[in-house]
This record gives C-alpha cells, structure tokens and sequence, in this order.
C-alpha cells in the first residue's frame, strides 16, 4: 500500500508525580525475576491532576530475566486527587540502562511507560477513557523516581 | 514543574498494521459490555517492521470501550511475535468518526525483532470500510 499519509500526534503534558522509596525486594526464581517495590510516598503536580501517591498501596511487580538488562515494570498502586477522588493506576512499561552522558562511568535507568488509569464518575472519569504516555528516571538520595505523564490527543 | 522543564518526548513513526475484521460478536456480560471480534488476517509495513497478522490467531476481546487484542504476528524474515494491544476506542467524536488511541506490547524471540518486546509505542488508528479493517500507525516512544 503506497503514498499513505501519516498522521502526527499530539502529547499535552498532563502531570508530574514523584515518589520516594524506601525498600526494594528481588529475586529470581523457577518463572523469572520478580521485583517489588512499594511507593513510600508521592506527590502529583501538574495542570491536569494534584494530589499524592498512597503510601503502601501497591507497588511495582516487575518482572525482569536479567537486571543488567533493565526490567519490564508493572505497577499497580492507588493514589489520590487533591479532591478526594481515588484514582487506581496500573503502569506499564520499561526501565532501560544507558550510559550517563554526562558521566559515561555512570548508568543512567530511565522509563518509558504506558499508564491505565481508572477513576469513579466524576470530574476525573476522563481518565479512564484516555491514553497516556510516561517517561522518567530513577534517582538516588534519597531513592525515588521522577514520572512525567503526557495525555495522547 | 515549568512546561519549559520537561524532558522531551520524541517520537518515531514505526509501522502500520492493517487488522482485517472477521466478524463481530457483541454481548451484554455481567460486568461490562463484551465485544469479539476477531482478525482475519491483515499486513504490516513501514521502515522498522514488515509482515503479516496471522490469520485466525486471535482478535480483540474488547469490553466497554477498552480494546484488548491478542494477536499473532510473523514478520517478513519468518520471526513469530505476539501482540497485545491495549487501549481505547473513542466512539463519541465531535464528527461521529470512532478512533483507536492504543499501546501494543510485544513477546518475541531472542534476535533481530526483540527491541520490539523492550520498547513502548503509541499507536493511532481508525475503522474502514468495503472491506471491514483497521489500520493503526504506530510510533516508538524513544
């Protein structure tokens, strides 16, 4: 099939969320490599949502066959908007290893993801209904990772 | 956080897939509203993938407007992969037209085709006519 136009997409930023960590658990067993890392705390700010993470709700269940390769991450946690409103995220996606190129010594993971959210009816139902995309790093001192969503127009 | 701020987000048109529509069964489940419908064949092209969707290896098992296909690929080289694609079905638009806004998330052997199970991509895509098909433009997330 030839000469087929391809259409651009358009990302809006949505929100930002930071979460901090305090435990991380891997091991690698008959099946695969299993992480679990729970969400110590978190903060969401951004133009299309504010609120927290839930300490404790959840966590990331990756799974990986060779941490060195990076890991494919499956988050499941709950947070909450500045409202009130209960929002259950499931996030999925990769962590990648590439040298730092300020500091090619040093690795630098990062993400990329795909976030699926559901919400009650209300003023954030939308969310439920939309695709998005994420990217982010992890940090250190204290460890933590830094997410950047952008809503899929 | 400054809009100013934010790492960049590039992305980088992959392939297209054209899903050719088998049928539909549609049912009101206890839950949700359950739709199948499965693929009967279909073909990819672009810089990064060429092949085709296998015939009768699976479809979408759709409920609501979440889309849920699980489909087998098999690339021009002969490399099977598995494809589940996750996403929505807007159906309310401003022009009646529906329009797919989807992440696909692949399995695949060890060899050329693995990027594909490490990377995430962003797909777009419509229904179409005479005959029934789908065809999505898919783009890595890089």
């Amino acid at each position: 099939m030839a000469d087929l136009q391809i259409p651009g997409i358009e990302l809006e930023f949505a929100f930002s969320v930071e979460i901090t960590f305090a435990e991380r658990i891997d091991f690698i067993g008959p099946r695969r490599g299993k992480g679990y890392v729970p969400p110590a705390s978190g903060t969401i700010s951004g133009p299309l949502l504010n609120g927290k993470v839930v300490p404790y709700s959840g966590a990331d269940y990756a799974i990986f066959t060779d941490l060195a390769e990076g890991i494919k991450v499956n988050t499941h946690y709950m947070m909450q908007a500045d409202d009130g409103t209960w929002i259950y995220i499931n996030n999925r996606g990769f962590l990648h290893r590439s040298p730092d190129p300020a500091n090619p010594e040093q690795t630098r993971l990062y993400f990329r993801f795909t976030p699926f959210f559901e919400t009650p009816f209300g003023p954030h139902e939308w969310m439920s209904r939309t695709l998005f995309i994420g990217t982010g790093e992890r940090l250190t001192n204290p460890d933590r990772s830094q997410f950047t969503y952008y809503r899929v127009k | 956080m400054a809009q100013s701020d934010l790492p960049p987000v590039n992305l980088d048109y992959a392939f297209t897939m054209r899903i050719d529509s088998g049928g539909r069964i549609e049912f009101e489940g206890q839950m949700r509203s359950r739709v199948f419908e499965p693929a009967a064949g279909g073909e990819i092209w672009g810089p990064k993938l060429q092949g085709r969707v296998v015939p009768q290896s699976g479809g979408d098992y759709a409920s609501n407007d979440l889309t849920d296909s699980h489909l087998m690929l098999q690339a021009s080289d002969g490399t099977w992969l598995y494809m589940n694609l996750l996403g929505y079905e807007h159906n309310e638009t401003a022009d009646g037209t529906p329009y797919f806004r989807v992440a696909p998330y692949f399995d695949t052997p060890r060899g050329p085709h693995e990027w594909l199970a490490k990377t995430v991509f962003l797909g777009t895509g419509a229904r179409h006519q005479n005959p029934a098909h789908t065809l999505i433009h898919f783009y890595e997330v890089l």
